[in-house]
C-alpha cells in the first residue's frame, strides 16, 4: 500500500482550500438557520378555525386538541405537554347594557374560587387589544389537581391569562394557560394566537 | 392363512381400540371444544371495575366543630360524573341517621380500606323504598366537584324483571365500618317477595347472608349488570351492641362509652330491593329538572298515632291488590301465598318485619328482613310470593312494626285437597239501571254499588254475614242463612238511604262464613260517571307561562320548544273524597322520573290542580307525560314534546366493554411518564384521520406521577378502534384496527413503552 | 575477515518495507468490533431476561463509555505509539473535542431541543431537523477542533485525516454518552446498546467528515467535496437518530408493549459499515488517482 506524504510546517492555504473552509462554514450557519426555520415552521404551523355563530375566526396551533362542546366557544390544548396540557380558549358570556368588564371580572373571580385551587389573582390592568379595542387583562395563578382519585399525581401550578373585552353585547373572554414553568415561553403562541384572533 | 392375519387384524384392532378411542375423543375434543367456548362465551363478570365503582357512604353530623359518623353503608356509582345508587335510611336525614353531610369513600386500592374522597348531596330519593342517589358534589377541602370532568368508574342498571329464581348473583359491598377492602360474596336468588308496590318483584331475597353494612351496596349478573341494591334497615337499640358500634365520643365527654350514639349497622342482609326501583330515580337526577306541586292542601288529614297493623289473613293469590279468597289452610304443592293485612299511620321511617316459622323453625326464605314501608299512611297491603312452593308445615307470619310484634296469623299448608267451602273474587260496579259501571275497583258516584263474588261448596243453611264499610264505618250488615241455587255466583247490593248518591271514598265488604272472613274486596268510589266508567281526572293538560295564574288560562301544549324552562301540569278533578290514594306518575320518554302515591288532601272537586316541571337552564328535549291512578287504574293521561321529541343519547352511559388501564413508559429509564395523553380515536377514523378534534375521539386516559393511565370508558367489543399517544420528546405512538373482543382479558392492562430520539 | 555471501538455489528475499504509520481502518474496524461484542453480549443478557442487579448500575453506567475510550486507547492511541511516524496530537484531538462538545455542543443542542419538536414531525422533517441541528453542530465542532489544531501541520497523509476524525468522535461521543447517562438512569443492557448507537454514529459521521477534509487538504482543486461531506456527515447523523428510534419503537399493542432493540442495533452496525465501506472505498480511490498523478509526473 502506497502513500503520499507532504511534508513542512507552514501549510500555505491556497484559494480553493480557502473556498471550501468559508463554504464548510457557510454550511454549517445556513444549516443552523434552516433549523431555526424549520422549528418555526413546526412549531407555529396553523389551522384555521371559523365560528359563523359566535362571530369568531381564529387560526390555532397545529396538532392541538380542538373542542368546542364544553360551557366555551373554542378550546385547543396541546395534548402533547407532559404537564399541565397548554390551553388556549374564547368564551362568550352574555352582559347587560350597565356592565362593564370590571362587573364580568368579578364574575369569574368570584366563581372560579369554587372549582379552582387556590386560585390567586397576580394582576389586572388595561390593555389596547387592537388600536380601537380596549380590554382588560388579568392574570392568575391556580393548582391543577388530577381528577382521577384512582390515579396519582402531583399538583401542578398553572399560570393563567384572560383577555376580557365587550363587543356586541357579550363579553369576549380569551383565555390562555400554561403550566407555570413554562408560561413564558408558551406565550408567543398565546400571542400569535391573539394576532389571528377576529370577532 | 388368512384366518391368522384377521386374528392379528382383530387382535391389533382390539389392543389399539382404546388408543384408537383416546384419539378419537382427543380429535373431537381438540375441534368441538372451540366451537363449544366460542358459543357459550359470555363477557366477563369485570369486578375489578365493579370494585372500584362501589363506594363506602358515611353520614355526618359535626359535633364542636368536629364530624361524627352518625350512620353507614355501602353505595354503587352508576354514572362517571359521580351519582350513586344507596339506600335512604342510612343517608337521608331522619331521626335515626340524623347527620347533615354524606362523605363519600372510595375503593382506591383493591385490597385496602376505602379511602374518603368527596362530599355528597342527596340527588333524588324515595324514602319508603329505602333508595337515594347521591351526587358527588365536593372534594373534602370543600372545593366544588366539576362533575362534567369527573370520569369515575361506573356500573350499568340492569333488568331487575329477567332475573331468575336460583341465577347466581355477585354481592359488593364494604363487610365492616370501613376498615375493610371492598368484599365480593357469590349467591343465588333463592326467592321473590310480592308487594302492591312493585308486584311480584317488589324484593329478591338471596340465601347468601350479607354483612349489615353492605346495605345500599350493589348486587349484580353474571353481566356486570347492577340488578339489585342489598336493603335492609337497622332498628337502632337501646345501647350499643353487635348491631350498633360506638365509634366516637359524640357527647364530647373525653370517653367512648354507652352515653356516646352508636352507629346502626343491623344484622344480616337476604332482602334485595330490584333495580328497576333505581330507574325513575336517577332517570329524575340525571334530567337535572325539578318537579314541584303548586296547588296546595286544603284539607288537613287525620295524622299521628302509632303505626299499627290488623286483620291479618291469608289468601292465596290476589288480584289488583286484592284477595282472591281468604283461607285458613292450603293443599300441598300450593306455590302462591299471601299474607294481608291492614295498616294505619305508617310512614316511610316505619321499619317492618316479616318473620316466618314453618312448623316454630325460623325461616329466612319466607321472611322479609327489617325494612321501610314504601306503602301509604292507611289502607290495605300484602306480602307474599308465587311461583315457588311451600313445603307443608304450619306456617305462622308476624308482623313486626319498629320491632315490635304488631300481628300474627297461621296456616297450615299440606291439607289433603278437599271441597273446602269458600267465597272468592269479588268484583265490585255501580248499578244504574240494568248495566254496572267501574274499573279495577274504582267506581264512579252512583246510587247502588253491586257487588258479585263466587262461592264453591257452601253447604245449604250454613250461617253467613255481609258487612258493608264505608272508611271504617259499618254501613250495611246482613246475616243470613245460606240457600244454594242454580248459579255459582251471587251478587250483593248496598245504597245510600234516602236514594241519594253513595259519597265518594273507600268502601269495603267483608263476606263471613259460619264466623270466619271468607272473602274481602276495598273498592273506590270517584268521579263522575262518563259511559262506562269514572271521570275522576280531566282536562290533564300541559303548557307554559311565567306564573301559574297565566298557565290556567293558556291552551294545552302538545309541543314544546328547546328552550322551554317551565312546565305547567293541569288537571281538574271530581269527586275525590280526602284520604282516597292517588298516584301521579311523569315519565320522559317512557322512563318514569317522578312516581309518588299520595292520600288526596284537597276539596272533592276542583280545577286546575297544577304541578310544574322546571329547569335552571333548559328543560331537555324529549316526550313527556303525566298519568294520574287511583289503585292500579290509569284514570288519565297526556303527554307532550320537547324539542325534538327526544332525549340525547349520552354517549357515556355504557359501562360494559373492556377497561383498558396500564402504563406508559420510557424505553430506556423503564420509568413511568407523567401526564402523558393516551387517546383512543372513535372506530370511524384511523390516525391518518384523525385531525385533533373531540368530537373525534372515543375515550381518553391521562397518566399519574407513576405512568399509569386509566381509559375513561371501556372499550365496546369488536371495533376497529384507533389509538395514538403523544409525548413531547418521545415519538408518537400509534395503531389502527385495535380490537376487544370477548376473549380479551377485562380489565385489560397494557403496557405502552415510548421510545426518545 | 571477509563475508560470503551464501548461494541461494532460490532469489534473494527482498527487503520487507515497514510501514511507519498505525493502519487506521485496521484499528477502527477493531474497535467497533470489539464494541459490537460487548454490546451484543448486553443485548444477550437482556434478551435471556437476566436482570443485571440494581447496586451495579452505576458503576457499569460509568464504566461503559469509559469501556469504549479506553477501546480506543488501546486500539488507537497506543497502537499509535508503537510505529515509527506516530500521530503526536491524537489525544489532543480527542480531549479538546470532549471539552469542546462539553462546552459548546450540548449546550447548544439543549437549546435548539430538537426532540421536543421533531418527536411528532413527519420522518422527511425528523431527518432533515436533526441533520440541521444535532448533525451539523457535532460535525461542525469537530470540523472546528480538526482545522484549527491539525490543519496547519497534523495532516501529512490522506489517513491522518481518518485518524483523527475518529479520536474526535471519540471525544465527541463520550461526553455526549455521560449527559446520557445524567439525562435518567438506565439499565447498563440497555445504556450499552445507545451508547453503542451514539459511537457508531460519531464514527460513520466523522470518517466522512475525514473524507471531506482529506480532499480539501490533498486534492483542494475540487473544493467543494469538503461541505458536501460535511452536508452528507450531518445527514448520516440525522438519518440514524431519525431512523434508528423509529426502528426501535414497537408501537402499540393490546398487552406489554416493549421496543425493539435488536433493530436499533442491527441499524447502527449496518449504517457504519456500509459507511466506512464506502469511505474506504473512497479514500482508496482518491490515493490511487493522487499515485498515478505523481507518477504520472
Amino acid at each position: 500500500m502506497g502513500f503520499v506524504e507532504i511534508t513542512g510546517r507552514e501549510q500555505v492555504l491556497i484559494r480553493q482550500q480557502r473556498l471550501g473552509h468559508f463554504l464548510t462554514i457557510l454550511l454549517i450557519v445556513l444549516g443552523l438557520l434552516y433549523s431555526l426555520n424549520l422549528r418555526t415552521g413546526v412549531v407555529s404551523s396553523t389551522v384555521p378555525y371559523t365560528d359563523l355563530q359566535a362571530g369568531i375566526s381564529v387560526n390555532y396551533p397545529a396538532n392541538w386538541l380542538l373542542d368546542t362542546s364544553g360551557d366555551y366557544v373554542f378550546r385547543v390544548r396541546d395534548m402533547s405537554r407532559t404537564g399541565f396540557k397548554t390551553t388556549l380558549q374564547v368564551t362568550l358570556r352574555p352582559v347587560g347594557p350597565d356592565m362593564t368588564e370590571r362587573n364580568v371580572l368579578d364574575s369569574l373571580n368570584i366563581t372560579r374560587p369554587i372549582s379552582l385551587s387556590t386560585y390567586d389573582i397576580q394582576s389586572v390592568e388595561q390593555i389596547m387589544l387592537t388600536s380601537e379595542t380596549p380590554a382588560t387583562l388579568m392574570r392568575y395563578t391556580y393548582v391543577d389537581t388530577e381528577t382521577n382519585p384512582f390515579l396519582e399525581s402531583f399538583p401542578i401550578v398553572v399560570a393563567g391569562e384572560d383577555i376580557l373585552t365587550l363587543s356586541g353585547g357579550q363579553a369576549i373572554i380569551i383565555t390562555f394557560r400554561a403550566d407555570a414553568r413554562t408560561f413564558d415561553q408558551d406565550r408567543a403562541i398565546f400571542l400569535q394566537f391573539l394576532r389571528t384572533l377576529e370577532f | 392363512m388368512n384366518k391368522l392375519q384377521n386374528d392379528k387384524a382383530r387382535r391389533g384392532i382390539l389392543v389399539h381400540t382404546p388408543k384408537i378411542i383416546i384419539f378419537l375423543l382427543f380429535i373431537m375434543m381438540t375441534v368441538i371444544s372451540p366451537v363449544f367456548a366460542q358459543t357459550t362465551t359470555i363477557p366477563e363478570l369485570d369486578l375489578d371495575r365493579i370494585r372500584r365503582a362501589t363506594v363506602y357512604v358515611m353520614q355526618t353530623r359535626t359535633v364542636g366543630g368536629v364530624p361524627i359518623i352518625t350512620c353507614v353503608g355501602s353505595g354503587t356509582l352508576i354514572d362517571r360524573s359521580g351519582l350513586i345508587v344507596t339506600n335512604a335510611h342510612n343517608t337521608v336525614t331522619n331521626s335515626a341517621c340524623a347527620g347533615d353531610s354524606i362523605v363519600i369513600s372510595l375503593s382506591i386500592l383493591p385490597d385496602e380500606p376505602p379511602v374518603p374522597s368527596y362530599y355528597a348531596e342527596v340527588a333524588q330519593s324515595n324514602i319508603g323504598q329505602d333508595l337515594a342517589l347521591l351526587r358527588i358534589s365536593r372534594e373534602l377541602n370543600g372545593r366544588v366537584v366539576n362533575t362534567d370532568a369527573l370520569a369515575l368508574p361506573f356500573v350499568e342498571l340492569g333488568d331487575s324483571s329477567n332475573v331468575n329464581l336460583d341465577q347466581t348473583i355477585t354481592i359488593v359491598g364494604y363487610p365492616d365500618v370501613g376498615n375493610s377492602s371492598v368484599q365480593t360474596l357469590t349467591g343465588t336468588v333463592s326467592s321473590f317477595i310480592a308487594e302492591p308496590i312493585g308486584g311480584d318483584r317488589s324484593w329478591m331475597k338471596t340465601d347468601t347472608p350479607i354483612p349489615g353494612t353492605m346495605t345500599g351496596g350493589g348486587v349484580y349478573n353474571q353481566q356486570g349488570q347492577l340488578i339489585g341494591i342489598p336493603t335492609t334497615v337497622p332498628v337502632r337499640p337501646l345501647g350499643a351492641d353487635e348491631t350498633c358500634l360506638l365509634l366516637a365520643d359524640t357527647n364530647g365527654d373525653g370517653l367512648v362509652n354507652n352515653r356516646d350514639s352508636c352507629v346502626p349497622v343491623g344484622g344480616f342482609i337476604n332482602t334485595i330491593r330490584p333495580s328497576n326501583f333505581i330507574r325513575p330515580l336517577q332517570r329524575g337526577a340525571t334530567l337535572g329538572i325539578t318537579l314541584q306541586r303548586i296547588t296546595q292542601p286544603l284539607v288537613q288529614l287525620e295524622t299521628g298515632g302509632d303505626p299499627a297493623v290488623s286483620r291479618l289473613f291469608i289468601a292465596p293469590a290476589e288480584i289488583d291488590g286484592m284477595p282472591t279468597t281468604v283461607s285458613g289452610s292450603m293443599p300441598t304443592g300450593t306455590n302462591s301465598l299471601y299474607l294481608f293485612f291492614d295498616y294505619r299511620n305508617m310512614t316511610p321511617d316505619t321499619i317492618y318485619e316479616l318473620r316466618v316459622t314453618i312448623d316454630d323453625r325460623p325461616s329466612p326464605t319466607f321472611s322479609l328482613a327489617p325494612v321501610r314501608w314504601s306503602g301509604g299512611q292507611n289502607g290495605l297491603w300484602y306480602i307474599g310470593s308465587r311461583g315457588q312452593v311451600y313445603p307443608n308445615g304450619i306456617y305462622r307470619f308476624t308482623l313486626y312494626i319498629n320491632g315490635l310484634a304488631s300481628g300474627s296469623r297461621e296456616i297450615i299448608i299440606g291439607t289433603p285437597q278437599q271441597n273446602t267451602p269458600s267465597f272468592s273474587n269479588i268484583a265490585f260496579g255501580i248499578e244504574d239501571g240494568e248495566n254496572l259501571y267501574g274499573r279495577n275497583n274504582i267506581l264512579p258516584t252512583g246510587i247502588v254499588v253491586n257487588a258479585r263474588f263466587i262461592y264453591r261448596n257452601i253447604p245449604e243453611g250454613a250461617a253467613w254475614s255481609e258487612i258493608w264499610y264505608y272508611g271504617d264505618t259499618i254501613i250495611r250488615r246482613n246475616d243470613a242463612t245460606w240457600t244454594n241455587d242454580e248459579r255459582d255466583t251471587r251478587i250483593l247490593r248496598v245504597e245510600a238511604p234516602g236514594g241519594s248518591p253513595l259519597p265518594s271514598g273507600r268502601y269495603r265488604l267483608e263476606l263471613y262464613l259460619d264466623g270466619l272472613l271468607g272473602a274481602t274486596s276495598d273498592f273506590v268510589v270517584a268521579g263522575a260517571r262518563e259511559g262506562a266508567f269514572p271521570r275522576v281526572f280531566s282536562n290533564l293538560r300541559f303548557t307554559s307561562a311565567d306564573s301559574l295564574q297565566v298557565a290556567v288560562n293558556n291552551p294545552s301544549v302538545q309541543t314544546f320548544s328547546t328552550t322551554t324552562r317551565e312546565i305547567y301540569g293541569l288537571f281538574d278533578w271530581e269527586f275525590v273524597a280526602p284520604g282516597t290514594l292517588w298516584r301521579a306518575v311523569w315519565s320522559v320518554d317512557n322512563i318514569p322520573f317522578f312516581d309518588q302515591t299520595l292520600p288526596w288532601d284537597n276539596i272533592e272537586t276542583g280545577q286546575n290542580f297544577a304541578m310544574l316541571l322546571s329547569s335552571n337552564d333548559r328543560i331537555p328535549d324529549g316526550t313527556y307525560r303525566l298519568q294520574l291512578f287511583i289503585g292500579p287504574a290509569l284514570l288519565s293521561s297526556f303527554e307532550a314534546k320537547v324539542g325534538i321529541g327526544q332525549l340525547a343519547i349520552d354517549p357515556f352511559a355504557q359501562a360494559t366493554g373492556v377497561q383498558m388501564n396500564g402504563y406508559v413508559l420510557d424505553a430506556e429509564t423503564r420509568v413511568g411518564i407523567p401526564n402523558v395523553s393516551v387517546i383512543i380515536i372513535s372506530e370511524d377514523y384511523s390516525v391518518e384521520d384523525f385531525e385533533w378534534r373531540a368530537d373525534q375521539i372515543y375515550t381518553m386516559g391521562t397518566t399519574d406521577r407513576n405512568g399509569r393511565f386509566q381509559l375513561e370508558r371501556p372499550l365496546q367489543l369488536k371495533l376497529p378502534y384507533s389509538v395514538i399517544i403523544v409525548a413531547d420528546g418521545y415519538l408518537t405512538v400509534s395503531a389502527d384496527g385495535v380490537e376487544v373482543d370477548n376473549e380479551t382479558e377485562n380489565p385489560l392492562e397494557v403496557v405502552i413503552v415510548m421510545t426518545k430520539d | 575477515m571477509r563475508y560470503n555471501r551464501p548461494r541461494l538455489l532460490t532469489p534473494p528475499r527482498e527487503e520487507e518495507e515497514i510501514y511507519p504509520y498505525r493502519r487506521v481502518w485496521k484499528s477502527i474496524i477493531r474497535e467497533i468490533g470489539v464494541l459490537t461484542l460487548i454490546s451484543a453480549g448486553f443485548y444477550a443478557i437482556g434478551f435471556v431476561g437476566l436482570s443485571i442487579p440494581e447496586r451495579l448500575h452505576a458503576p457499569m453506567n460509568i464504566a461503559l463509555p469509559l469501556v469504549i475510550v479506553i477501546l480506543w486507547l488501546y486500539f488507537s492511541a497506543w497502537k499509535e505509539s508503537r510505529v515509527l511516524e506516530p500521530r503526536n496530537q491524537l489525544l489532543a484531538v480527542m480531549l479538546v473535542s470532549g471539552l469542546v462538545a462539553n462546552a459548546i455542543g450540548v449546550p447548544l443542542i439543549n437549546a435548539l431541543n430538537p426532540d421536543e419538536w421533531l418527536s411528532s414531525a413527519g420522518s422527511f422533517e425528523r431527518i432533515l431537523g436533526y441533520a440541521f441541528t444535532i448533525g451539523l453542530i457535532q460535525e461542525g465542532l469537530k470540523y472546528g477542533v480538526m482545522r484549527v489544531i491539525l490543519w496547519q501541520d497534523g495532516f501529512r497523509n490522506r489517513w491522518d485525516t481518518l485518524a483523527y476524525a475518529t479520536a474526535s468522535a471519540v471525544g465527541y461521543a463520550t461526553v455526549s454518552n455521560f449527559h446520557l447517562i445524567e439525562a435518567g438512569v438506565i439499565s447498563p443492557d440497555v445504556l450499552a446498546l445507545r451508547l453503542y448507537t451514539n459511537v457508531v454514529m460519531h464514527y460513520a459521521s466523522s470518517v466522512l467528515l475525514a473524507y471531506g477534509l482529506s480532499e480539501l487538504r490533498f486534492n483542494p482543486q475540487v473544493f467543494f467535496i469538503m461541505p458536501a461531506a460535511m452536508l452528507l456527515s450531518a445527514i448520516v447523523t440525522g438519518a440514524t437518530i431519525s431512523i434508528r428510534a423509529t426502528l426501535t419503537n414497537s408501537g402499540f399493542v393490546l398487552g406489554i408493549g416493549g421496543t425493539r432493540p435488536l433493530f436499533g442495533f442491527v441499524f447502527s452496525l449496518v449504517l457504519v459499515s456500509v459507511v466506512c465501506i464506502l469511505t474506504a472505498f473512497l479514500f482508496n480511490n482518491a490515493e490511487r488517482r493522487e499515485r498515478e498523478a505523481v507518477e504520472g509526473d
